[in-house]
């Protein structure tokens, strides 16, 4: 326990230290890499602990951020309207998705959760009026008190910390060890008279919800959106980034996150064949790592503390 | 003694400090182009044509060196904003360039604007409202490619000319499609023609005989713009079905007879016609200087995107020479592009006041020549500017946008309803 604390104490301070440490790019780049955590959370929500496979969970992040986009560059609206919409058109294509999607598991969930996804995409692509289709929209501008890159970068750690401290919550209330559960065994939970169908819904939609927020503070962080937002390879890149980090750990998938973003990063301002170098250490993860990253850490570094 | 060990060590530490020194670093580029995904091609066209101008000046300009910093945008504008914040803030480039996908210029308009960078669009990407008045417009953008509308309003022209009165048109349902479109509807209801027919297949369309065998007949021409693989299938079907032998081709910005397509499409290309600011053919000494040594680099013909690099290259080098490599000075390097006049590969080249080039636009022909399958210039367009044929004032007196005129173009008076 005493260790837990202490770790969240270092981590307090490294990253409320970090803008007035490093240079302004890293400021952004940590900013998107706390967004795209929470992201991953999200889905490991889902994955991880209830486990419900989707390959649609971009459709929650993109449609928060093309609500609030539209709202706030079309039609001239507050953030203070833009921005619950966007969580509420979040959560409210979740609750679409889950009813539609939860009669099937397995790949077959993952199917669905795919169509309904690409259902999302298209209508961002084809409806250019509103939209701006291919070509997104830009020009959204962030509240006036988090505009510049400092104050957005604390905006954006409180929200995702605070997220995280509900999220661990959740899997440790009676009901989220219910969803865990259900993960292990459905008819068992069903057998002891727990209403599977309703727990699977509910954590649907609140992976929904957080995934929204995570879109909605992308949006800002951006201040444009396009139809990449929430196109199918974004929904794989999260679906990677929970793999690598280690399926089910919640912290696992934030340093997945981390991990996939920095790779990126400066591995193709090196070389033009970054693509090859990710996909080597891909599958040199999925080899050497299966229970990813963090649970590379565990087998690693615990087992010897253990003795 | 011992004090003028301390100075001489001391005194080098110093220098770097003050601004006549800071001005010997190099002059640093930030070219950001799709080097992965579907438009690698056109990315990498634009850096080999960026290099080549480079390499030839020896990477050096007013008194200092040329960087150039390469980032791969991947397609995605959210990932090309992350690069040009890497490339202005860590690695500290005086000036953006490249750019072929419009979505990741429009990502980046706003960050380079507020940041006051220059971006030198030297790569495909033709959104109109970049370089014209209005929310879009950054004074800090400067375009040595096309636009979207010009090859369009060419197209129309020329048709017009060869007594083309009606036509049917087929151009990919996206965003670049209308604008394109847009142009030539525009710019060909002026003259007095009419488009009797729109149809628009999805991007990723492999059947085109539903659409081919949907064309109107009688009209005196098709007219399209389907990038991509999207022209390949459709000019296969279209031959194949009997429709060329009957209806003339007008192919907007060449991409269905894009240079590294026609062995493959062989007699089928045969005699369609297309426009574009560039032909590899041009006899010019720039432009054979140019393709022999791009040839020489890639072992293919340059498309336009190379010879685009090439002249977003030269203008930036012009520019920095203007104010003796006093880049950092934004606001006279700006400056310094307006009066910048040369011979490019593409033709005599020249900027108006938004940062727009004026260029030529050239109507192609495929022929067989000695070379095999070629682009063949018929007809030159030459001062081409972002509004012509028409001035600035008519254009901004139109009432709708071009990709508000979707379904709408076969009625020339919505076309050309004023405000």
């Amino acid at each position: 326990m005493a260790r837990i604390l202490l770790f969240i104490a270092l981590a307090a301070v490294v990253f409320v230290a970090l803008p007035f440490v490093v240079p302004s790019y890293y400021v952004g780049l940590t900013t998107k890499i706390l967004i795209f955590a929470l992201f991953a959370m999200s889905l490991d929500l889902l994955i991880g602990y209830t486990g419900l496979a989707s390959l649609g969970h971009a459709a929650f992040f993109g449609i928060s951020a093309y609500t609030i986009a539209v709202l706030s560059v079309k039609l001239r609206m507050s953030e203070w309207i833009a921005f619950p919409a966007g969580l509420t058109m979040a959560i409210a294509l979740g609750a679409v998705f889950a009813l539609l999607a939860l009669r099937a598991r397995g790949s077959y969930l993952l199917m669905i959760t795919l169509a309904l996804a690409q259902v999302v995409w298209g209508i961002a692509f084809g409806w250019r009026t509103m939209t701006g289709g291919d070509d997104g929209l830009p020009g959204l501008r962030r509240p006036a008190f988090v505009s510049d890159e400092t104050s957005f970068y604390f905006l954006v750690l409180g929200l995702v910390a605070a997220s995280t401290v509900v999220l661990v919550a959740l899997i440790r209330s009676p009901f989220g060890l219910a969803l865990q559960g259900i993960r292990e065994s459905e008819s068992r939970m069903q057998a002891l008279g727990f209403n599977v169908w309703r727990h699977q819904f509910v954590a649907f939609v609140i992976a929904a919800a957080f995934a929204g927020l995570a879109g909605a503070l992308y949006v800002y962080y951006n201040r444009f959106v396009s139809p990449d937002f929430l196109h199918v390879v974004r929904s794989a890149e999260v679906l990677i980034m929970v793999i690598i980090g280690g399926v089910g750990t919640l912290l696992g998938p934030a340093i997945g996150a981390a991990a996939i973003i920095l790779l990126e990063d400066i591995i193709s301002s090196q070389t033009q064949h970054w693509l090859l170098a990710l996909g080597i250490i891909y599958v040199a993860t999925t080899l050497f790592a299966p229970r990813g990253l963090i649970g590379l850490y565990r087998e690693r570094f615990m087992a010897r503390r253990k003795p | 003694m011992r004090a003028s060990w301390i100075a001489a060590g001391v005194l080098p530490l110093m220098l770097p400090i003050t601004s006549s020194f800071a001005q010997q670093g190099p002059i640093k580029i930030g070219l950001i182009l799709p080097l992965s995904g579907t438009f690698a091609p056109n990315g990498e066209d634009t850096l080999t044509g960026t290099r080549i101008y480079f390499d030839s000046i020896g990477n050096q300009v007013g008194g200092r060196k040329i960087e150039l910093i390469i980032e791969d945008e991947q397609g995605r504008p959210d990932v090309g904003l992350t690069k040009a914040r890497k490339l202005v803030e860590n690695d500290k480039v005086q000036i953006l360039a490249g750019f072929v996908s419009t979505a990741v210029a429009l990502a980046v308009n706003d960050y380079a604007r507020e940041k006051k960078i220059p971006m030198v669009l030297s790569g495909d990407a033709g959104a109109n409202e970049l370089t014209m008045p209005g929310p879009l417009y950054n004074p800090y953008i400067v375009r040595t490619s096309q636009n979207g509308r010009t090859p369009a309003a060419a197209a129309a022209a020329f048709a017009y000319k060869n007594g083309w009165r009606k036509v049917a048109t087929m151009t990919s349902d996206y965003a670049g499609g209308f604008d394109t479109i847009g142009g030539f509807a525009q710019a060909f209801c002026k003259l007095g023609g009419t488009i009797v027919q729109e149809q628009y297949p999805p991007i990723n369309t492999n059947d085109y005989g539903p659409y081919v065998t949907n064309v109107q007949s009688g009209v005196d021409g098709v007219v399209t713009f389907l990038p991509g693989s999207a022209g390949l299938k459709f000019v296969k079907q279209f031959d194949e079905l009997g429709m060329k032998a009957k209806y003339p081709l007008m192919d907007i910005f060449g991409q269905i007879v894009y240079e590294p397509f026609l062995p493959q499409l062989g007699d089928a290309a045969l005699g369609i016609y297309s426009t574009l600011h560039y032909a590899p053919t041009i006899k010019t000494p720039e432009n054979e200087a140019f393709v022999a040594e791009y040839m020489k680099r890639a072992k293919r013909i340059p498309s336009d995107n190379g010879a685009d690099g090439w002249a977003g290259a030269h203008a930036i080098a012009d520019a920095a020479k203007a104010v003796d490599g006093k880049v950092e000075d934004t606001e006279k390097f700006l400056a310094a592009f307006r009066p910048d006049k040369f011979a490019s590969p593409k033709g005599n080249i020249s900027f108006d006041k938004y940062g727009q080039l004026i260029q030529s636009m050239y109507v192609r022909k495929v022929e067989k020549t000695a070379d095999g399958y070629a682009n063949v210039v018929v007809e030159k367009f030459d001062n081409v500017d972002q509004f012509w044929p028409m001035t600035e004032a008519e254009l901004e007196s139109y009432k709708y946008r071009y990709s508000e005129l979707k379904g709408s173009m076969t009625n020339c008076a919505k076309v050309l309803e004023k405000k």
